[in-house]
């Protein structure tokens, strides 16, 4: 076999990693500290709490338990210190040089968020449609076909608040996803070239595929992929239950994005809509947007809930196609987020567009 | 009201078992040397201590909470120490691909390549190709303890693999050239 191309054998590349692993994973060779008495361990603490100086006791509790060193010494303050004046320095010789120059306008790197439609009056709750559209699919006959791998295509994008500033412009990706009952499978990641700020461009399906194509895929051996709900049940009720297990935080916010993450895994048959649709009926607080065009210029309905986490308020949008209640987007919408002030609000915070969902023969793109 | 539990000396004892099992495992991979692992793993459970009042009620966001402790602890040894632990890694020496042509070779020398290839990525990322290879923990209970999502436990595991491939690959592209190793 030539020198390269047997690191694409995934059977025999996976076989390689699982025995280096093995051979250097430390707790092989190096004995596992063995607990100690609790007691002994917590007199130690208060002992060395004790023992600490006044400044150093200030320093451990400004610090928190995860981001500083444990104790700053000499050089650190030495350094902190200067830097304090250097900044200090260069901040009024910036400020006096460009005293004229007006600041430019902060560019957030997010995609526009989707034109819903603001009705006049209060959004009547989602549950009346819902409840019709899954009554109208239920026992319509299974189109999808009788293959062994579920195939999921979907692109996403997702906000990196984890940086200050945040990034100006906008990387979505797309992913392909292949897994079959005894859960093996393959999937594909591959990041989209950067775009400015407010646009969100959905490549069509033949420049997606050619991108897809050129990635080389992750398999995964059977019993590796973890698919949520890997047979999700036709009765709302057993459904709901199924789902509910997987709402950590048992909260309808959560339930949402519980069924978000089990449409990025599943190829959905009518009447597995219709219970998923009867149970979104049922979330307290979810409203009815009206019609709407999804980032894909697919035609659809959005329903939306809007919640609280800390103090922080989010907005989650599911769009459905009004015919066969199959999900087409989703959207979480920043509403105010007090903490990052040089975040705008509202603004998008991740999407995700259903592109394909069905079952294939084999892990190869359709 | 607050129905907050108690943060006190049985409160602790109760979930220490349980977080000891995944703080020496995380502390051993990342400082595998015996003595220092259990000093620095008691060292994570007195921090611990110490800042009990923010840590949370709910079981699924305590492990990321102290496994986040955990690694500032190994951080501060790391920055402290750095000197004496590069003293510790073996000298790289040469070993040539073992004698003889057909597979058994090839395996053998693809095997060296891979280890070498292993002990390039981050800590981190070994330390997650560790726990997912040879703890077999599944993507639900890495995202829990790393505190993030199954999604991006997955990509963080396929970024690992790739750059391995990538690693590899590269080396590879002289055939017949001499393996560099670590002793072991």
């Amino acid at each position: 076999m030539p020198a390269n191309s047997r690191f694409d054998d995934d059977e025999y590349f996976d076989a390689l990693l699982h025995a280096a692993a093995q051979h250097t994973d430390p707790v092989r060779t190096v004995p596992l500290p063995e607990p100690q008495d609790p007691d002994v361990l917590l007199d130690d603490a208060q002992r060395g709490l004790e023992q600490l100086g006044s400044m150093q006791r200030w320093w451990r509790s400004m610090r928190g338990p995860l981001l500083l060193p444990s104790t700053p010494g000499p050089f650190g303050v030495a350094a902190g210190v200067f830097v304090l004046i250097l900044v200090g320095l260069i901040g009024v010789v910036f400020v006096t040089r460009n005293r004229s120059l007006p600041a430019p306008p902060p560019v957030y790197g997010a995609p526009a968020i989707l034109d819903l439609k603001e009705p006049d009056r209060a959004p009547p709750p989602a549950s009346t449609r819902l409840r019709f559209l899954s009554s109208m699919i239920s026992g319509n006959p299974d189109t999808l076909p009788d293959e062994p791998y579920t195939f999921v295509r979907t692109q996403i994008w997702d906000a990196d608040l984890s940086r200050t500033p945040p990034p100006s412009t906008v990387t979505p990706a797309v992913e392909a996803l292949w897994w079959n009952a005894n859960r093996s499978g393959a999937r594909i990641h591959v990041d989209l070239p950067p775009e400015p700020a407010g646009t969100a461009v959905i490549p069509d399906e033949r420049s997606t595929r050619a991108v897809l194509a050129a990635a080389d895929p992750t398999v995964f051996p059977p019993g590796h992929l973890a698919p949520l709900l890997p047979d999700p049940p036709t009765s709302p009720a057993l459904l709901a239950g199924q789902l509910d297990y997987h709402n950590g935080s048992k909260t309808p916010q959560g339930l949402i994005r519980a069924i978000v993450e089990m449409c990025q895994w599943q190829a959905l048959n009518p009447n597995q809509r219709a219970a998923l649709l009867q149970v979104l009926s049922d979330v307290q607080g979810l409203v009815d947007l009206g019609d709407v065009t999804d980032r894909a210029g697919r035609p659809g309905f959005a329903v939306a809930l809007d919640s609280t986490d800390a103090d922080n308020r989010h907005r989650d949008v599911l769009i459905f196609d009004a015919h066969d209640g199959r999900l087409l987007d989703y959207e979480r919408i920043l509403l105010s987020l007090p903490a990052r002030p040089d975040i705008p609000t509202p603004s998008l915070e991740s999407y995700v567009v259903f592109l394909t969902a069905t079952r294939v023969d084999a892990i190869r793109l359709p | 009201m607050s129905d907050r539990q108690p943060h006190d000396r049985p409160w602790f004892r109760a979930l220490y078992p349980g977080w000891h099992s995944k703080v020496s495992r995380f502390v051993t991979r990342s400082v595998p040397i015996k003595e220092t692992a259990e000093d620095l793993t008691n060292e994570t459970f007195q921090r611990v201590w110490e800042c009990r009042e923010k840590i949370p009620d709910e079981q699924d966001r305590q492990i990321p909470y102290v496994l986040g402790i955990a690694r500032n602890v190994v951080k501060d040894y790391l920055r402290k120490h750095r000197q004496e632990l590069a003293e510790l890694v073996d000298v790289v020496e040469f070993e040539s691909v073992p004698s003889g042509d057909g597979d058994i070779a090839q395996r053998v020398a693809d095997e060296l390549d891979m280890r070498r290839a292993f002990g390039r990525l981050g800590r981190n990322d070994q330390i997650l190709l560790w726990q997912y290879y040879c703890d077999e923990a599944t993507a639900e209970e890495l995202a829990r303890q790393f505190g993030t999502t199954v999604d991006a436990v997955y990509k963080r595991v396929e970024r690992a693999r790739e750059r391995l491939r990538r690693q590899l690959k590269r080396n590879n592209v002289l055939e017949g050239r001499p393996i560099h190793v670590r002793r072991s």
